[in-house]
């Protein structure tokens, strides 16, 4: 049985099923993300004063991801133009631009990750906070035992208050801290405060829906591209269609970067 | 044909790259506000705008929303009408309070 409307606009919405189906998963996706934004609002809004994080992430780093991104929605689209113009070379390239273009976003996200789980917090048993990346720790070194100690650069601060900003780089220095002055220790994984488990949950549901959208548009690049001789158009359609998916992956962004980052 | 047709590829490629670039400096701008460290207010009220217009470019010409079919506008109208809500209610519940008490 031939599917109808995979090609031909179906005369009362317009257009191929395809595409309304893809804008009615968009509407779903919408309302997925409005409600961890809200969420981050919330309780952004509801944070006692000195308690929310400023500075934590990397700007420089999101700002390249920003163009990485914004760039590859574009080749996404070339890639589409060149299907359209049934120009199979400036499709392959336009989609291999684009498939390398996300997986250094990935990269860089994972690099930005990776940042955040050597950071640690101590906490003193003086009452002082170390806080900074973990350079080493020796090898006797547990906590349970109060054996060995832990190499740290960072700083130390006298309050939870001053943790909410980033210290400068020139303050920065080798700590050295003994197990055994040691009350607590916790890196800056989701589970540290409220500020990076929303963090970490919009940023890793944008990061699965790029995974997603590199298995797709890396299929039609690769094995799916076959279909580019032999049905044309319909190729041209699920081209269209995944990239209107790609744009939806570049618009949460456009939103998660100022929020988390900026503001 | 026009020249920003998508059977044009030059010239449709060139409309693409001028909103990459659009998109770009407003992105830098507002990395600009963020290490000006105007006051919160005016800094986030910014920043703000300046992604609903960069996230405006991406859905209506990259997206093509400015040419779509009415359909899809409609689906798009309903799903702005229901993401809004999301927050006026999520930020009206918060700000709720009853008579004759402040926020701390």
């Amino acid at each position: 049985m031939e599917i109808p409307y995979t090609i031909q606009p179906r005369p009362d919405t317009g257009t191929y099923n395809a595409k309304i189906g893809m804008w009615l998963f968009l509407a779903s996706e919408v309302m997925l993300f409005g409600g961890l934004f809200s969420s981050y609002i919330l309780l952004r809004v509801g944070a006692p004063a000195d308690t929310w994080p400023h500075g934590w992430l990397n700007v420089p780093l999101g700002t390249i991801n920003t163009a990485l991104l914004s760039l590859s929605a574009i080749t996404t689209l070339l890639a589409w133009v060149a299907c359209k113009t049934k120009n199979y070379g400036r499709f392959k390239l336009c989609h291999g631009l684009t498939l390398l273009l996300a997986v250094t976003f990935l990269g860089i996200k994972a690099y930005e990750y990776r940042d955040k789980f050597l950071h640690y917090e101590v906490r003193l048993t003086d009452g002082r906070i170390a806080d900074g990346h973990l350079e080493e720790k020796s090898k006797d070194f547990d906590l349970a035992k109060k054996t060995g100690e832990v190499v740290l650069h960072g700083r130390i601060v006298g309050s939870q208050a001053e943790l909410m900003t980033h210290g400068k780089a020139a303050d920065m220095k080798e700590i050295k801290v003994a197990a055994a002055d040691i009350k607590r220790m916790q890196n800056y994984g989701p589970w540290h405060n409220t500020y990076l488990a929303i963090y970490f949950v919009l940023t890793g549901l944008h990061a699965l829906h790029i995974i997603g959208g590199i298995l797709i548009i890396g299929y039609y690049w690769g094995p799916g591209s076959a279909m580019w001789f032999t049905n044309h158009e319909l190729f041209t359609n699920r081209i269209e269609v995944s990239g209107l998916f790609w744009h939806f992956v570049d618009l949460v962004w456009i939103f998660l970067f100022p929020v988390l980052y900026l503001m | 044909m026009s020249d920003h047709s998508p059977d044009n590829f030059q010239g449709y490629a060139k409309r693409c790259f001028t909103i990459f670039g659009v998109v770009m400096a407003i992105t830098l701008m507002m990395v600009a506000v963020h290490f000006a460290h105007l006051p919160t207010a005016l800094g986030i009220g910014l920043t703000l705008v300046a992604a609903v217009v960069n996230a405006a470019l991406v859905a209506g010409y990259l997206m093509h929303i400015v040419s779509e079919r009415k359909l899809t506008i409609i689906v798009l109208l309903f799903t702005f009408f229901f993401f809004a809500g999301l927050f006026v209610l999520t930020l009206g519940a918060h700000y709720s309070l009853p008579w004759g008490t402040s926020m701390h």
